[in-house]
């Protein structure tokens, strides 16, 4: 990103902030919420102490596809907190301003707690990196690239809408599937993506609420906004698409050796993980992420394509 | 090889020949008159599948997935000649380069793709993000296949 493309200090321009609640999104709420709240006490994000599970430690499926999850949520939050920084260097406001500063905190904190995680497996950097350059597919790269592109350019809004929207909304259903997953074999794990979760509810929230009001003041705005959000929608699908076709299917392969552990577990809302298929726990995931997405781009002004 | 109830698959002419190395272990067979001889970088992935069936034969935790897994798999090297590895019964047997019956799973790639794979070089993950195979036959059974590499040269 070059310099000279960097917004004019928010107050510089005169600008006035958005007309939601500069409190909501303030950094001193940040503070009470997040470190002194939900992460308190924690180390990494998970409790002080949590040592890897014995499944984990030793060689078969689970472990395998617990690093392929690690390398890919590592290779996420590193793009969002390079994302973050961008944007934040962009904002129009004071109130985007100060949310950007503390979420650009709290992806690098992700990035950081499950790089941890990777570490306490005993696996070096290098190992973690060729990991996550195996699994990155080319569309999840080019979403990427476009999102670092967007914010190179000085796009706030494509920046905004592709990270807090479509990234981290689109993932929603994602997050609460791995906690189910993982929880009979690693709660510390569930732990860490919970705490990461709540962070990007925030986020979501966040975008949701900026982009509407943005847009509504602006139709030019929202005309550009619109194709940006089409073409990285498509995108974003296909990436999920390729992720649950084949981590859905590792995931049923890998639980095989412990049918007891996973009986109880409930995989989505009302099914237990031993009656669902992972045909059928695709198919469920697919609908509720673009459900989601059509709702959340309906409260902003935005058509999906999805 | 009828002994170790791998009689639908037939040998190479290297097996045939009775020397070290691929398929050396199995009991002596008739020479193929079919199956001409392996070329140079044909004759690399034969000591590398003969190295992989190896370690899958050590390996407890492929013998799980195996335990309920019989198949066929062709692997067909672009431009040459094809490769097969039987599970059959919780074991793997002997790599062969002809077989009997129909594989439920197709492979086709280049040799260097192929060979990258079952030495751990290339993830079968990457090489199918990349478009480097050409995969036939049903999705579940090649994350099985997949799973077994990772198992073998996952971390």
């Amino acid at each position: 990103m070059s310099i000279s493309k960097a917004a004019p200090p928010p107050a510089a321009r005169g600008e006035g902030d958005a007309p939601f609640k500069f409190a909501e999104f303030s950094i001193d709420k940040w503070l009470r919420v997040v470190p002194q709240g939900y992460l308190k006490g924690t180390s990494f994000g998970k409790p002080q102490g949590a040592g890897v599970p014995a499944e984990i430690r030793e060689q078969g499926m689970l472990r395998q596809v617990y690093l392929m999850d690690l390398a890919l949520f590592i290779a996420a939050e590193r793009v969002s907190t390079r994302v973050a920084s961008g944007l934040l260097r962009l904002a129009p406001d004071e109130s985007s301003f100060c949310f950007l500063a503390s979420q650009t905190l709290d992806e690098a904190r992700h990035f950081e707690a499950f790089a941890n995680r990777f570490r306490e497996l005993g696996l070096e950097e290098e190992r973690r990196e060729k990991l996550a350059r195996d699994l990155l597919s080319p569309a999840y790269r080019g979403f990427f690239d476009l999102l670092l592109e967007a914010v190179d350019k000085g796009d706030f809004e494509a920046g905004l809408v592709g990270l807090n929207v479509i990234l981290e909304g689109m993932a929603f259903p994602l997050y609460d599937y791995e906690m189910r997953y993982w929880r009979p074999f690693d709660p510390a794990l569930v732990e860490i993506i919970h705490g990461a979760f709540k962070d990007e509810c925030r986020h979501v929230g966040f975008g949701e609420k900026h982009l509407a009001w943005r847009l509504g003041r602006d139709p030019g705005v929202r005309h550009r906004v619109q194709r940006h959000v089409s073409d990285l929608s498509l995108k974003m699908r296909d990436v999920f698409a390729e992720f649950l076709a084949t981590f859905v299917g590792f995931y049923d392969l890998a639980i095989q050796e412990y049918p007891e552990r996973c009986e109880s577990v409930e995989i989505l809302p009302g099914r237990r993980l031993a009656d669902t298929t992972a045909d059928e726990q695709v198919r469920w995931l697919e609908g509720e992420i673009a459900r989601g997405h059509r709702k959340r781009l309906e409260r902003i002004g935005l058509e999906s394509v999805l | 090889m009828s002994e170790t109830g791998a009689a639908a698959i037939t040998p190479s002419p290297r097996e045939a020949g009775g020397g070290p190395g691929w398929g050396a272990h199995d009991a002596p067979t008739p020479p193929l008159p079919t199956s001409p001889p392996l070329r140079g970088g044909e004759e690399v992935l034969a000591h590398v599948l003969d190295a992989f069936h190896a370690r899958v034969q050590a390996s407890t935790a492929v013998k799980k997935l195996l335990a309920r897994w019989d198949r066929l798999v062709e692997l067909r090297v672009t431009g040459g000649r094809s490769f097969f590895l039987r599970s059959k019964g919780g074991a793997m047997l002997p790599p062969t380069t002809t077989a009997e019956g129909t594989p439920e799973i197709v492979i086709g790639a280049e040799e260097s793709v192929l060979r990258g794979i079952f030495s751990g070089d290339l993830n079968p993950a990457r090489a199918h993000l990349d478009g480097q195979l050409q995969a036939f036959g049903s999705q579940k059974d090649h994350l099985v296949l997949d799973a077994i590499v990772l198992l073998i040269w996952g971390y």
